[in-house]
């Protein structure tokens, strides 16, 4: 019987199988690169300074109202004394300080708990030259020197060193108070 | 004593972890059975060495043996018993040996499950690898993560004890172990692959041989991650659970890559594809745990979790290059097996499901891995410091997490190789009542805004998708049909659809307020009405405890803020009115001093935050499900005609997995 009578094609298949087209690797790479260029973008759209009290000291004029994060520990627990309402809102007064550098902050709000003297803080917000909300307030410790930092958010470090300077203490100078 | 106790428990196990590579090498190349028995059992030791050092620190601890460095940084005579066992591992050195620890029980157990196999070089290679990531974590703790190095403590020294947020919340005595029991599993998936690779046995031996290993680090490192989330949410007092911080993300990026991979496997045990992938995949979720663990104990990242700098992040940066580099080697050297059979025949199946599931995960990956490195390529290109906010994670997690829903739903819906329309549109039809459903019961509670809309109704759509997959699988198996991998991933998707809407709900409909009260003032903040009945003090052994009973929608809360002795720290300890629909956190910002009675707190009302743990801990059910084997006997039913039950097997093996 030849192939005509019972419509069937008995020639041996090729193990062929399509190629991809040349162009195809390229495009996917030029599609990645851009998503990644994309991406980059995004974050840098999305991503702020962070400074230490110094440096922010010493960039002031350069940052003018742009947001950044900033390091440096509280010279005071945030006690009642230094919260005061302006229209409504409650606004924290106190100092923090970062290698001798000390910058006034007000802060919206009342501090997270674990707020306290000497534990590290990140705060975001940003630099401000203008009057203070509470005309002739003066911070303890504080700098005092017509800019301070308006923050709307307190991330507090938790450290896991946070008492080394115990073991310092004890090391040098035998056991801590 | 407890410093020589555990220095030696340490040396032990690392000039065993050595020997058992030496014998073992040795072995394979005379291939001389008894050697490879011999450097297997050497396994035993390493343990051995790891449980004295462990004993040793946790003696040390408990009798607050202050002439051990670690004891002296971390340990106090007034932390409570539980934390004072879990001090080990609230800084470096303790974890690093913690991580040993449970290193050395994997290899246990890997050397006992394969006894009868150690002259199969695939199981000898691997045991190798597993020698050398042990005896790496050994000489880091002899070298710059030594848990037992000395210290001359003045008279009367007392320890500070570990940081107050670790003491005073169960789950830190859970947390950690959970979390290191995950990152370390993947060490045995891991060295199976290079084994593979190694050996040239590139077929789906190595898979089979590990996933069940898999699955259970991956149901750990859920557990860790979900109890993370769980103590930031009870301790921190912010009403938040997760803040996209560096150490978070360090944890979720291997759980991504993993996920991706319990889903690629599957491709290849059945259609033998993605065979480079899965490697691939197996190898960056162990360095990523190894990357992890670099991000949060090298301090090079600013994080408010902000772990100790020192020498040990080089370590880890040096294994971490070093794994990159034997991997992408080895698999470059093995190029030319590791080509598939074939391709996948058409999009529109369950492999092309898992392969855009993969691909979905891979770039969720990565765009959290970019996120968190991200101010380190800043730093280093341009020398100054910068912070990646949670709103890069959270727009770009968004589409990414709908796009897992949609898929998490179809996938299970298609059959292998190709779908046909008239299939799929009836396999949809349930699910997509699912979200019509949910989208209805969602605006009919007062659910607005189209992302969380749209959010709830993919996960109507992926919950149904699941149900009726087990639904199925229930009628034709019974009870039995909970069970084996398929049918308990399924459970896992429901745990994950559970978590998604909590997570939705409770961050798109948070109502958050800070207020100062007066002792008997009643206040009404939002729909919450608050009333503060009075303030008590407390003095416990080693903190003092201000609390403040405050009625709260009808139930008594008491948040308190507590000082703590040794070290002088407040910490909060929020109280919260737990509902199956909705969460009312207090915490207590500012209480009461001296003649002052006004006290200041901060109410966080967030819906369905509950569904959050209750979707992790269905995660877990759904992951133990998976491991118990599913009956290969039919259930056949009083009455039914064998012929039926025959066919129906056939019918439905033809969509299994």
């Amino acid at each position: 019987m030849d192939k005509g009578e019972i419509g069937i094609d008995l020639t041996p298949r090729t193990n062929k199988q399509p190629s991809m087209p040349r162009w195809i690797p390229a495009l996917i790479l030029v599609v990645v690169a851009l998503t990644i260029v994309g991406l980059i973008w995004f974050l840098a759209t999305n991503s702020q300074s962070f400074l230490e009290a110094d440096q922010a000291v010493e960039q002031r004029e350069k940052l003018g109202e742009k947001r950044f994060q900033l390091l440096g520990s509280p010279t005071s627990s945030a006690g009642s004394e230094s919260t005061f309402v302006v229209d409504g809102n409650e606004y924290t007064f106190f100092t923090i300080a970062f290698d001798g550098t000390y910058i006034d902050v007000i802060s919206r709000g009342t501090p997270p708990d674990l707020f306290d003297k000497g534990v590290p803080v990140v705060l975001e917000g940003n630099w401000e030259n203008s009057p203070l909300p509470i005309a002739g307030y003066i911070f303890a410790d504080g700098a005092n020197d017509g800019w301070w930092f308006a923050a709307d958010r307190i991330l507090v470090k938790h450290d896991n060193d946070y008492r080394k300077d115990r073991i310092d203490d004890a090391e040098n100078r035998g056991q801590p108070d | 004593m407890n410093v020589a106790i555990g220095l030696s428990g340490v040396v032990l196990s690392l000039v065993a972890a050595l020997s058992g590579i030496a014998t073992i090498i040795i072995g394979l190349r005379y291939s001389r059975r008894k050697l490879l028995i011999v450097g297997a059992r050497y396994s035993w030791l390493v343990l051995v060495g790891m449980v004295i050092a462990t004993f040793a620190m946790q003696r040390a601890l408990i009798t607050r043996d202050f002439s051990v460095k670690f004891v002296a940084e971390h340990g106090s005579s007034l932390t409570p018993r539980l934390f004072n066992i879990a001090t080990m591992w609230s800084a470096l050195e303790g974890s690093v040996l913690l991580w040993g620890l449970i290193l050395a029980g994997y290899l246990v157990i890997v050397s006992i499950k394969f006894s009868g196999r150690y002259s199969d070089p695939m199981v000898a290679w691997a045991l190798v690898v597993m020698f050398f990531v042990m005896g790496f974590f050994a000489l880091a703790m002899i070298g710059p993560a030594n848990p037992f190095q000395t210290f001359d403590p003045p008279i009367g020294y007392d320890g500070p004890g570990p940081n107050p947020l670790l003491q005073n919340h169960i789950l830190v005595a859970f947390h950690p172990p959970m979390l290191y029991l995950g990152f370390v599993g993947f060490t045995v998936p891991f060295a199976f692959a290079l084994s593979a690779l190694i050996t040239g046995r590139l077929g789906e031996g190595w898979l089979l041989e590990t996933r069940r290993w898999t699955l259970f680090a991956w149901g750990f490192l859920t557990a860790g991650i979900v109890l993370g989330a769980w103590w930031a949410y009870d301790v921190l007092g912010w009403g938040g659970y997760w803040g996209w911080d560096p150490v978070e993300n360090a944890s979720l990026i291997p759980w991504l890559t993993a996920t991706a991979y319990l889903h690629s496997v599957l491709v290849q045990e059945r259609r033998g594809l993605l065979r480079v992938w899965n490697l691939s995949l197996i190898c960056a979720t162990f360095a990523l745990t190894i990357l992890g663990t670099f991000i949060t104990r090298s301090g090079i990242l600013a994080s408010v979790h902000a772990f100790s700098a020192g020498n040990f992040g080089g370590w880890l940066l040096v294994f971490f290059a070093l794994i990159m580099v034997v991997t992408i080697a080895l698999i470059f050297w093995r190029g030319e097996h590791l080509r598939s059979p074939g391709g996948i025949d058409s999009p529109l199946s369950r492999e092309g499901a898992f392969l855009a599931n993969n691909l979905a995960f891979a770039v969720f990956a990565f765009v959290v891995l970019l996120g968190t490195v991200f101010p380190l390529i800043v730093e280093a290109l341009q020398d100054r410091q910068i912070s990646v906010g949670a709103p890069y994670f959270e727009k770009m997690s968004m589409p990414i997490g709908f796009t897992l829903l949609f898929l998490m739903a179809i996938a299970p819906l298609l059959p292998w190789r190709k779908a046909n329309k008239e299939l799929l549109i009836h396999r949809v039809e349930w699910p997509a009542w699912g979200a019509a459903l949910s989208m209805v019961i969602a605006v009919a509670v007062g659910a607005r805004g189209a992302m969380p809309l749209l959010g709830f109704s993919m996960a109507g759509f992926a919950g149904m998708s699941a149900i009726r997959q087990l639904g199925l699988s229930a009628r034709r198996h019974g009870f039995q049909g909970l069970f084996g991998r398929k049918n308990g991933g399924m459970v896992v998707h429901i745990g994950v659809i559970l978590l998604a809407v909590g997570f939705i709900a409770s961050s798109s409909y948070v109502d958050q307020a800070s207020l100062a009260l007066t002792p008997e003032q009643k206040v009404r903040i939002g729909e919450t009405d608050v009333t503060y009945i009075s303030s008590n003090t407390y003095v416990h052994s080693n903190r003092i405890e201000k609390e403040v009973l405050l009625e709260v929608d009808g139930q008594i809360l008491s948040p308190a803020v507590e000082r703590f002795v040794s070290s002088g720290q407040i910490v909060p300890a929020p109280d919260t009115r737990i509902t199956f629909f909705e969460d009312v956190q207090v915490a207590l910002l500012k209480p009461p001093e001296g003649e002052e009675e006004k006290i200041v707190i901060q109410v966080t009302r967030q819906p369905l935050l509950i569904w959050i743990w209750l979707g992790g801990l269905l995660m877990l059910v759904g992951t133990v499900l998976s491991l118990v084997p599913q009956s290969r006997k039919p259930s056949l039913r009083k009455g039914a005609p064998l012929k039926m039950e025959v066919a129906l097997e056939k019918e439905l093996d033809s969509d299994s997995v």
